[in-house]
């Protein structure tokens, strides 16, 4: 059962107990990401989240109190939310609410950190990013379907050069403007009990005062009305396409049916594109199909690798007839029925663990509420063939469409 | 209230004296099969492992041990690929199949609503699998179109190369495939992998959730009434000998990279040495968690890369320990040397008190959280059987991370950490 308790400082505590771990998780979301920063400072939420490991007010070392307690700890960045956790043994949970929320009380900036954080996210953009086959599509692509909306840049970064020009006066204001207890959710998932979680909470979290908040005002993406095309020669031995299409924001009611729209065409060896295309035809070596899941208007990719010899422009039109197929004719209750179970027991296993489950009710919260963690399932049970038809028919569209040519330079 | 919190002030710290691992008893099945049975989730889930002694190092013909493993799932007596992958994924259940140098599994995922209608089909997977020709090609094609890709990467290069200095390229542990491997597997050599490996004598079974007598029940009947497979036909022994290359500095050059690949690796020691639990003790303050020595001087204090560390290796006829690393080029000569400085200071200078403490709270912590829930349990019990290993192997591992002293630890740096022994491997840019 899923407590929940919001302090005076509007720090939302939730909490589940699990005894069937000796662990804890204590997991932090701060409600910033990418979408929260300056065209010309692009990766900086990133960048901010390595900063947030280089000591805080009282604490000069993050990592080495943890390690003591015998805990682990690691943090991620979206477009969305910056998101930390801690796992730590029953008996040494304090360790992880005091390091958090010294960390939401202040950092210890330093112009020194600042310039070694910035050289290992140049290194990790690199090795992640630049210097890896494909590594660069998502920033092609992401330009080119938003015009306006930051949603424009990926959570990276457009160039190293951003990073290597963010300054610590940046870097402060960053944090005084995102982080704060009135902008954070803190889960609790473990062998813990709720009266303990919340003594802890108020012992630690409490005393840290509410922050002015100014909720950006996000550009609307207009309509798209045309559909946008580019392509590109990479040094990669096999030619590629990206098809980006809009699709609605993480809380419209459309959300579940363009998720199971996505898993009809590739979750599995029996999903269309790949039965069809890679196993029957054998004509694609790789398919796939995905949602951004972003919390506001998000994109739906289709992609594909074509066997050598099939050229970009014909792979693009068995793409695209796949979904036309969508959204002319009915699936069967049988298929819709297949990939709802698929997404169930999915739900099921991925809520087991602690520590996913701690992640899962504080994003849940961040768009909506936690609880509605559980509710999940039943609006995938609900949906209908004629739902489905209509939101294929919505999203297919051309004009909707941008597509990314990724050649390979041999056939340049 | 809020005067007396003190923020300096690190809350009370438990020490993990003691990690609770009671070793699974297995039932042997009629047919001879260990079955581990992990009956600890509340949630209606299973996981089943199907574990055969076999692996890369068995095989004949290159490939053939991941290629039988992962065609397992391509067509049986009563079902083709297709209906298999309908079925599984109507049920909502997935299959994971993996091999190693000595070992093959399949683990497969299910709720326990859809247990007895996933059953049957994994059942046929692993005692009647068909190969077809169609499915293989598709297979093969694709997987070297994956290996094109792969070959793009420095880290892969890197690693290639690296193997092949330590074992030699005739030696399984520093073989790799090349694009000629995918034009020569042979269906055949896939059957007779298969043939050789997946019989209920080289078998065993690890089931783990929440397990009713049903459940069990079904597995028993189905994998241990009677044995199953070729238990008569078994692979020739290997007795390949490592050939470490004489020149101990490999670049692979690749062309316009923004980073290079950088691994530094040295053969070592293996599970059964008296040295090894120390060593390991000794690898993690080197570069073996996120407060190593590599981690704060190479990354947090230099900035030069986005991560380094080094890790053990330990195989039945063979061990390595490697420190691996991508850095860009300009960084790359000084990267080198700060990883045989840090070696050096541990064979100089006795590891502090504190840090030797850290180490110590940390591989504890790691080893709780190895034994912590039904599945982690699982793998840990995996480990034990495919490495041979005693069912006290952890408690004495246990033993030895906490009475360790920081002068046995510069002692074993003393004897292993010897520059001439390392092979260097770079792949990306002069």
């Amino acid at each position: 059962m899923i407590n929940k308790h919001i302090l005076s400082n509007g720090l939302c505590l939730l909490h589940e107990e699990d005894n069937s771990t000796q662990m804890v998780a204590v997991n932090v979301l701060y409600n910033v990401g990418s979408k929260d920063e300056h065209p010309d400072r692009t990766g900086f939420a990133h960048l901010f989240e390595h900063l947030m490991f280089g000591g805080s007010v009282n604490i000069p070392d993050y990592d080495r109190p943890l390690q003591d307690a015998g805990g682990e700890n690691n943090a991620w960045t979206s477009n969305d939310c910056t998101n930390y956790y801690c796992i730590v043994p029953k008996d040494n949970v304090e360790v992880a609410f005091w390091l958090e929320s010294d960390r939401m009380l202040g950092l210890d900036f330093s112009q020194q950190s600042l310039d070694i954080q910035k050289s290992v996210v140049i290194e990790e953009f690199k090795q992640r990013v630049l210097n890896q086959p494909y590594g660069d599509m998502p920033l092609l692509i992401r330009p080119m379907a938003y015009k306006v909306h930051p949603y424009r840049w990926a959570t990276i970064g457009v160039t190293p050069d951003h990073i290597a020009e963010a300054t610590l006066e940046e870097v402060k204001t960053f944090f005084y403007k995102h982080y704060a207890p009135n902008n954070a959710i803190l889960s609790v998932v473990g062998n813990i009990s709720f009266e303990k979680a919340l003594e802890l909470t108020e012992k630690w979290f409490a005393p840290i005062e509410k922050r002015d908040i100014v909720q950006l005002d996000l550009p609307k993406e207009p309509e798209q009305k045309e559909a946008r095309f580019e392509e590109v020669f990479r040094d990669v031995p096999q030619s590629t396409l990206l098809k980006a299409y809009h699709m609605c924001a993480r809380t419209n009611e459309d959300y579940q049916a363009c998720d199971v729209l996505s898993d009809l065409l590739a979750n599995g060896r029996s999903a269309r594109l790949f039965n069809r295309l890679v196993m029957e035809k054998q004509l694609f070596i790789e398919v796939n199909a995905y949602i951004t899941g972003d919390i506001e208007n998000g994109l739906f990719f289709v992609t594909g690798k074509p066997v050598p010899g099939l050229s970009l422009e014909d792979a693009d039109r068995l793409l695209t007839e796949e979904l036309m197929t969508l959204t002319e004719d009915l699936v069967t209750e049988y298929e819709l029925r297949k990939v709802v179970n698929k997404f169930e027991s999915g739900d099921l296993f991925s809520n087991i663990n602690y520590a996913s489950r701690a992640f899962n009710i504080a994003y849940y919260q961040m768009f909506a509420s936690a609880e509605e963690v559980d509710n999940e399932v039943q609006r995938y049970l609900s949906l209908t063939p004629e739902k489905i038809r209509e939101v294929a028919s919505k999203i297919f569209r051309p004009e909707n469409c941008s597509t990314l040519y990724y050649r390979s330079s041999s056939e340049q | 209230m809020q005067a007396s919190l003190n923020r300096k002030q690190c809350p009370h710290i438990e020490l993990l004296h003691n990690i609770e691992f009671t070793p699974i008893k297995p039932s042997i099945l009629s047919n001879g099969i260990e079955l581990y049975s992990i009956d600890k989730c509340d949630k209606e889930v299973t996981r089943l492992d199907f574990m055969f002694q076999s692996g890369k190092w068995d095989q004949t013909a290159p490939l053939s041990a991941i290629f039988s493993n992962t065609l397992l799932k391509e067509g049986t007596q009563s079902y083709t690929s297709a209906e298999i992958a309908e079925k599984l994924d109507y049920y909502g259940a997935w299959i994971q199949p993996s091999v190693t140098q000595h070992n093959s599994y399949l683990t497969v995922y299910t709720l326990n609503k859809h247990f007895n209608q996933v059953i049957p089909i994994i059942e046929e997977m692993i005692k009647s699998p068909t190969f077809p020709e169609k499915e293989f090609g598709i297979h093969c094609n694709r997987q070297r179109e994956q290996y094109m890709v792969e070959m793009n990467k420095v880290q892969v290069l890197a690693l290639h190369a690296s193997m092949e200095q330590l074992y030699g390229l005739d030696h399984p542990y520093g073989a790799h495939a090349t694009l000629e491997t995918f034009n020569h597997i042979k269906l055949d050599n896939i059957k007779d992998f298969y043939n050789r490996a997946y019989k209920s004598s080289n078998c065993t079974i690890l089931i783990t959730g929440k397990i009713t007598s049903d459940i069990l029940k079904e597995v028993e009947n189905r994998f241990g009434a009677e044995a199953w497979g070729n238990n008569d036909l078994s692979f020739t022994a290997k007795n390949t000998l490592a050939h470490p290359a004489a020149d101990h500095y490999t670049f692979v050059e690749k062309e316009d990279t923004q980073q290079c690949a950088l691994r530094i690796a040295m053969p070592s020691i293996n599970r059964e040495h008296p040295d090894y639990n120390g060593f390991r003790v000794l690898n993690t303050i080197y570069g073996g968690y996120f407060g190593s020595r590599l981690m704060e001087n190479i990354r947090e204090e230099k900035g030069y890369t986005y991560g380094i560390g080094s890790s053990t290796s330990a195989n039945k006829y063979g061990a390595h320990m490697v420190i691996s690393t991508q850095t860009a080029n300009i960084y790359r000569d000084a990267v080198i040397d700060e990883i045989f400085k840090e070696m050096d200071r541990l064979k100089i200078e006795l590891v502090g008190q504190e840090e030797l403490l850290t180490v110590k709270s940390y591989l504890m912590g790691e080893m709780a959280r190895m034994f912590d829930g039904p599945f982690a349990q699982a793998d840990a019990q995996i480990s034990l059987t495919a490495n041979n290993l005693e069912d006290d192997y952890y408690q004495k591992q246990i033993q030895i991370i906490k009475n360790i002293s920081a002068e046995e630890i510069r002692d074993l740096a003393i004897k292993y950490f010897v520059k001439e022994n390392f092979y260097t491997t770079i792949a990306g840019s002069r």
